[in-house]
């Protein structure tokens, strides 16, 4: 935890273990820093089964429509697009399967990553009271966090399930990489989340601006339509690294023909690497974060 | 009881913002600094920051209990926040020995929603406890919190006490090491502060060290062996419970004391709309009244000096308890003065306690004019060991009107000589005279069984030898 220096047995005058709190980084002893990780991963998996618990139950309590409510943005999402398609309003190039179908896969596999950024900020807000008073494994509440949005997921999987059916699309051999396809989303818009977390929790610009940056990055995002070949617009799936995990994990369960496969790996290792290091800043930037808000 | 350390704080200081766009901008910085291990500027001040706690040290072993006092904004909770590992120091070191439970804030870990019990089993594990050790522990939770018929309610229902009542049961039934206590207990009804209090002096008893934050000082004296007083961030007296709680009560009551008399001094110059009305319409008539000049009053008696003398008629600003009290006021009145009326009132800590007044007891001779003195003599002075200060003001004749400011003019002690004097009853008793009732009164309690009397009780008090 913050600054914790786990003596540990060193001391012989001490029965129980001793903890040491001093203005030193935690970066000066990274050894002694990535053990007291990795141990509070592991004390935090009950506390997280708990909050998340707590937070599934509770959040949808005080509201009428309930569970209605995890499925309500994709289905407005791919009503609206299906709608402005059928219009003719918007011109979308030809897909490979029924654009419906399309823009359903889309949206919902945009929505696991969007839930992904959304979650590390989300969750810290809500329990700034608690980080404020009292002293836990940290990593808990992101644990939490990312069990709310595979939960969110995994109830929209219904509608995802509900299309194919409908449309009779069959799934490929492929379709059984779709999970490690679709947690490298996840990781990619955890690792965003994680990064923002301590500017997010100091100004609230953040948390304001996100919604707005995330609703325009899916429209930069092959979600509702295919990935641009033409230059200028082919610049998207390069430069945007959603735009390869979403193709890829899209073709997962459609066509069966990985054609991004490559940038797919790199993204990939590269958010798990970012991630590892976001880890580290919360850590060291929570301290702080408390001590700001002054709650 | 063992020696063993559990907490040692070494010369810890934490620095805070007053302007909350600096802060978080500083804690950009804080935070860089440490992702690039540079220190935060130690010692050095940036603009708009002050010490929230400066160079605190103390140490509290097993079988301890320290108590934290001082006023709002001291540093209290920020040095409990730290002993928490919620923040971290700025400078110096805290260590931390064994498994630590907290009660930072009342109800911080419920959720409204969910049901006591629910949040029973999220509290416990948020301080790190084990779903077979919480379920061990869920009656007897459940029984101290005294909430057996509502743990299935939503805690949105609770009350303040009940929530405090839980969140207290919760942090002490799990048998921590360390137990660091903010003024939580402060929303229970009696009886639960009470059970609170037998709670804590048991963990201690069981070698436990606790840590706890009050403003109840009659709890600190009762169950901290050690204090730690903070004023602004510094430390004002560390040692003995006992004494670091009479020197603070001590301190509150001058802080007190110099109010009121501030008040008194602002007093000074203001009449009433009523008052001028009435000197003008009477101003021909009677030369008893005070004259005004530019609206601002001037007085008709000028007090010179006001002296406490005690029966031996030696001159003194400390009295035993009960003994003889004489107050000496000398005064010039510039022009005759018809039979002003003097009166006293008695302060404590800014409120009056009570009041000797002329304007109940009766007129003086008919006129006065020039220097002069009166004695006031109040046998056996009715006042517990406390700091009192004397209001002293003139009215006119009628007891309408004011001829001399309102302003305090002495100040004086009952000290606890002569205390013995009375059957106090067990260790708490002095504490009790000393922090109740300013007014002592002599009594009498009879006993009766039907309607025989069995026993007298006198609190008479017998004059020392």
């Amino acid at each position: 935890m913050p600054n914790l220096a786990d003596m540990g047995n060193k001391s012989k005058k001490y029965s129980v273990p001793v903890v040491v709190y001093s203005p030193e980084s935690q970066l000066r002893r990274p050894l002694v820093m990535f053990r007291s990780m990795v141990k509070d991963l592991s004390v935090s998996r009950e506390l997280a089964w708990r909050l998340f618990i707590r937070n599934i139950t509770a959040q949808y309590r005080q509201t009428f429509l309930g569970y209605l409510w995890v499925f309500l943005p994709p289905l407005v999402t791919t009503v609206t697009f299906v709608f402005l398609n059928a219009q003719k309003i918007i011109r979308i190039s030809e897909t490979e399967i029924p654009y419906p179908a399309y823009v359903m896969i889309g949206t919902l596999l945009w929505q696991g990553f969007a839930d992904a950024v959304l979650s590390p900020l989300k969750i810290i807000n809500q329990s700034k009271s608690f980080l404020a008073k009292m002293h836990f494994p940290r990593e808990a509440l992101i644990m939490a966090g990312i069990g709310e949005v595979l939960f969110s997921f995994t109830i929209r999987l219904v509608l995802m399930f509900c299309v194919f059916i409908w449309y009779r699309i069959p799934l490929p051999a492929t379709a059984i990489l779709a999970p490690a396809g679709i947690l490298s989303m996840m990781a990619l818009g955890l690792m965003f989340g994680i990064v923002l977390t301590p500017l997010g929790v100091l100004f609230q610009d953040i948390e304001k601006g996100l919604p707005l940056i995330l609703g325009m990055w899916m429209l930069l995002t092959p979600v509702v339509y295919p990935l641009p070949t033409s230059w200028p617009a082919s610049l998207l799936s390069k430069l945007n690294p959603v735009s390869p995990l979403l193709v890829t994990t899209r073709e997962m369960i459609t066509t069966g023909t990985l054609t991004q496969l490559h940038p797919f790996l790199i993204i990939l290792g590269v958010t798990m690497l970012l991630l590892l290091l976001g880890w580290v800043l919360y850590r060291l930037a929570l301290p702080h974060l408390i001590e700001r808000l002054n709650i | 009881m063992s020696e063993e350390l559990l907490i040692s704080v070494d010369l810890v200081s934490k620095k805070f913002c007053r302007y909350l766009k600096k802060s978080l901008w500083y804690g950009v910085q804080d935070i860089f600094a440490e992702i690039l291990c540079r220190d935060n500027g130690g010692r050095r001040l940036r603009s708009g920051e002050f010490w929230a706690l400066q160079d605190v040290s103390v140490e509290v072993k097993r079988g301890e209990m320290l108590g934290l006092i001082g006023q709002n904004g001291a540093g209290k909770s920020t040095l409990l926040k730290m002993l928490n590992g919620l923040m971290k120091p700025d400078m110096g070191t805290i260590s931390i020995a064994g498994n630590v439970q907290a009660l930072i804030e009342l109800g911080a870990g419920f959720n409204p929603v969910l049901t006591g019990r629910e949040n029973i089993y999220i509290n416990a594990a948020v301080l790190g406890i084990s779903k077979r050790k919480i379920d061990k522990a869920l009656p007897d939770i459940i029984d101290f919190a005294g909430l057996e018929d509502f743990i299935d309610t939503p805690v949105a229902s609770y009350s303040s006490g009940m929530k405090a009542r839980l969140g207290f049961s919760i942090a002490t039934q799990l048998d921590p090491d360390v137990l660091l206590i903010d003024e939580v207990l402060a929303v229970g009804d009696m009886a639960f502060q009470e059970k609170c209090m037998r709670r804590m002096d048991a963990l201690r008893n069981s070698d436990k060290a606790i840590v706890f934050v009050t403003h109840s000082l009659y709890q600190v004296e009762a169950l901290c062996n050690k204090a730690l007083w903070l004023d602004k961030g510094s430390v004002v007296q560390y040692g003995d419970a006992g004494e670091v709680v009479r020197a603070y009560l001590d301190n509150q009551e001058r802080r007190a004391m110099e109010e009121s008399r501030r008040e008194g001094i602002d007093y000074q110059g203001r009449v009433t709309e009523a008052t001028r009305a009435y000197l003008t319409s009477r101003d021909n008539r009677s030369t008893a009244q005070k004259t005004i000049r530019d609206g601002h009053s001037v007085d008709l008696v000028d007090i010179t000096k006001v002296e406490l003398v005690d029966s031996t008629g030696e001159v003194r600003d400390e009295f035993p308890f009960y003994s003889d009290f004489l107050v000496r006021i000398y005064y010039n009145a510039s022009k005759p003065v018809f039979r002003p009326l003097f009166n006293l009132r008695f302060l404590h800590n800014g409120r009056g306690v009570f009041e000797v007044s002329m304007l109940i007891d009766g007129h003086g001779p008919e006129w006065v004019e020039g220097a002069g003195m009166v004695e006031c003599t109040i046998p056996s002075i009715p006042l517990t060991p406390k700091l009192y200060d004397i209001l002293l003001f003139v009215r006119s004749g009628d007891g309408i009107a004011d001829i001399s400011t309102m302003r305090t003019v002495a100040n004086f002690r009952i000290t606890d000589d002569h205390l013995d004097k009375i059957p106090l009853v067990g260790p708490m008793a002095m504490n009790h005279i000393r922090q109740g009732s300013p007014v002592y009164l002599p009594r009498t309690w009879r006993f009766y069984s039907g309607k025989t009397l069995i026993q007298t009780v006198e609190s008479r008090y017998h004059e020392p030898e």
